[in-house]
């Protein structure tokens, strides 16, 4: 997996991200999931960053599919809470929503967590991207650790002037934390204004130059291989789905 | 005079990844108004150990006591009270959109009265020699003002004990003096302070004590002369005495015997030395 071409593993996600858009079961969302998560430990990637992963989407694919077991109510009603009533279609939608959204994000994670940053920005600009444009993607992904480490740094620095979050709940804990948000957002634009001087400094962008590459992509014959199982798996995916109403329906696997 | 507690770390075990600990059984005290600096190499965990003290981080094994109670079952927000910190990098601790805001912030955290809340941020303003930018937003200053509003920021929190994460980073000499000398004259008052440095002209000059961190342990503690004494110590841990130390052990070696672990202790050392001598 860390040693497939660029391109390979961003049309992985590609496909990915458009058959979890179009398939409506959760069922074969489940087993998405699962089998991202099998990618990641042949990947070699630890479960801690699986659940990384985890821990970040959860939450708002928890409140999705909350939101939409209760707002659309399709089928028999399960449970009746006053006038809330949570049927069984809705759970179903619900549980799509949620599951969508952890395989969306395991599978952008899985390129993220095995693909350096030059060598996105090496696949981007091989598939015709500008090189600043690709540039531009590949530090922004680089950054996003960092910009997490300094937000916990500040709640941290929040936290040694007395902010009590371990008793500040709901929306009190948003306000609470919002000035740390404006302290997020000074440091990493001061970041980013630091890297793009940094950039011009060594010569970036400099006019009537072109640009020269010290290494370039090349597709070896197992990445053709990966490339033809993706498209044979993602086409029967496909054949399955139109033929045979494979995950068309979210209350039915088949339809 | 303030009566700061004691603060006590017993072997204290960390991990920011569960492969990687970050603390492997550091111990440390820190006495009732007592200066100490924090030394080790970049990763040795002297900030994983410092962010203990006040509760920001929570040990997996070991414990932390303020004057003798183990802090486990209290909030990093109530510990502020009496452990203040100041993080290595302003920008991440600067929140309002003006210096006497963002001194205010603090005290409103802790609920305290508007009447206390202004007390402290004039306070804060006076000792800092802010107030011709009380108006301004921090984000518009230099580097060396974002550093000191900072500071000021926690100091306005009145914490018996101040723990200063690489305070004078990027500050000239003459700007780290004075920041230091503030910190002083709050420790004649009672306040502790503990300095995490890798300024070692610094140590000499402001800190009672010295803890030597290394790999996540406490491997020496004394005050500046004594851990200066040691080599093995200084070699293993790769630390390196201020220029002023070595000459002064060098001509040691020589047979010239000088004190002092500052250009003027040991410039006083040597003239009281050569009177002698002259009769």
């Amino acid at each position: 997996m860390h040693r497939a071409d660029p391109r390979v593993k961003l049309a992985f996600v590609v496909s990915s991200m458009l058959l979890l858009l179009l398939l409506q079961h959760s069922l074969i969302f489940l087993a998405a999931v699962l089998g991202l998560t099998g990618l990641y430990r042949s990947a070699d990637l630890p479960a801690s960053k699986i659940w990384r992963v985890g821990r970040a989407v959860l939450p708002v694919g928890l409140l999705l599919a909350a939101l939409r077991a209760v707002f659309y109510p399709a089928g028999p009603v399960l449970v009746a809470l006053g006038p809330l009533q949570i049927t069984g279609g809705g759970l179903a939608q619900g549980a799509t929503l949620g599951l969508r959204l952890v395989g969306m994000a395991l599978a952008i994670f899985l390129w993220l967590y095995t693909t350096e940053g030059q060598s996105i920005v090496r696949g981007l600009v091989k598939l015709g991207l500008p090189y600043p444009w690709g540039l531009s993607i590949g530090l922004a992904l680089r950054f996003i650790p960092t910009i997490r480490e300094n937000y916990d740094t500040i709640v941290q620095a929040q936290r040694a002037r007395g902010l009590d979050l371990e008793h500040t709940r709901g929306l009190g804990r948003v306000r609470a934390l919002l000035p740390g948000l404006i302290a997020l957002m000074v440091s990493s634009l001061r970041a980013s204004e630091n890297v793009a001087r940094a950039l011009e400094a060594r010569a970036f962008g400099a006019p009537g130059v072109r640009r020269s590459y010290r290494v370039d992509l090349a597709f070896r014959p197992v990445d053709w291989l990966l490339l033809l199982l993706l498209g044979l798996g993602a086409g029967a995916i496909l054949l399955l789905y139109f033929r045979f109403g494979l995950g068309a329906d979210p209350l039915r696997l088949l339809s | 005079m303030i009566q700061a507690p004691r603060l006590e770390a017993i072997d204290l075990w960390f991990g920011y990844a569960p492969e990687r600990p970050a603390l492997r059984g550091a111990d440390l005290v820190v006495e009732p108004g007592e200066f100490l600096a924090l030394v080790g190499q970049n990763g040795s965990g002297k900030s994983t150990l410092a962010k203990h003290l006040n509760g920001l981080l929570r040990p997996a094994r070991g414990q932390v006591r303020l004057d003798g109670e183990d802090i486990s079952g209290l909030s990093t927000g109530r510990l502020a009270r009496q452990v203040g910190y100041v993080f290595q990098n302003p920008d991440h601790q600067l929140f309002s959109p003006s210096v006497e805001q963002e001194l205010g912030l603090g005290p409103r955290y802790l609920g305290l009265t508007p009447a206390e809340v202004e007390d402290h941020v004039q306070g804060g303003l006076q000792s800092f020699g802010l107030q011709s930018i009380a108006q301004r937003g921090p984000g518009t200053l230099s580097f060396g003002l974002r550093r000191k509003v900072s500071i000021a920021a926690v100091a306005t929190l009145r914490p018996p004990v101040f723990i200063l994460d690489e305070p004078t980073t990027g500050l000239d000499w003459g700007s780290a003096a004075q920041l230091m000398d503030h910190f002083t004259e709050l420790n004649l008052q009672g306040h502790s302070v503990i300095l995490i440095t890798h300024d070692m002209r610094l140590v000499v000059r402001y800190a009672s004590r010295v803890a030597v961190m290394s790999e996540g342990r406490t491997v020496g503690s004394g005050t500046p002369v004594e851990i200066f004494r040691q080599p093995e110590l200084l070699q293993s841990t790769r630390l390196e005495p201020p220029p002023i130390v070595q000459l002064v052990q060098r001509l040691a070696s020589s047979g010239v015997e000088i004190e002092g672990l500052t250009v003027a202790a040991a410039c006083r050392s040597f003239l009281a030395g050569y009177r002698v001598k002259l009769g």
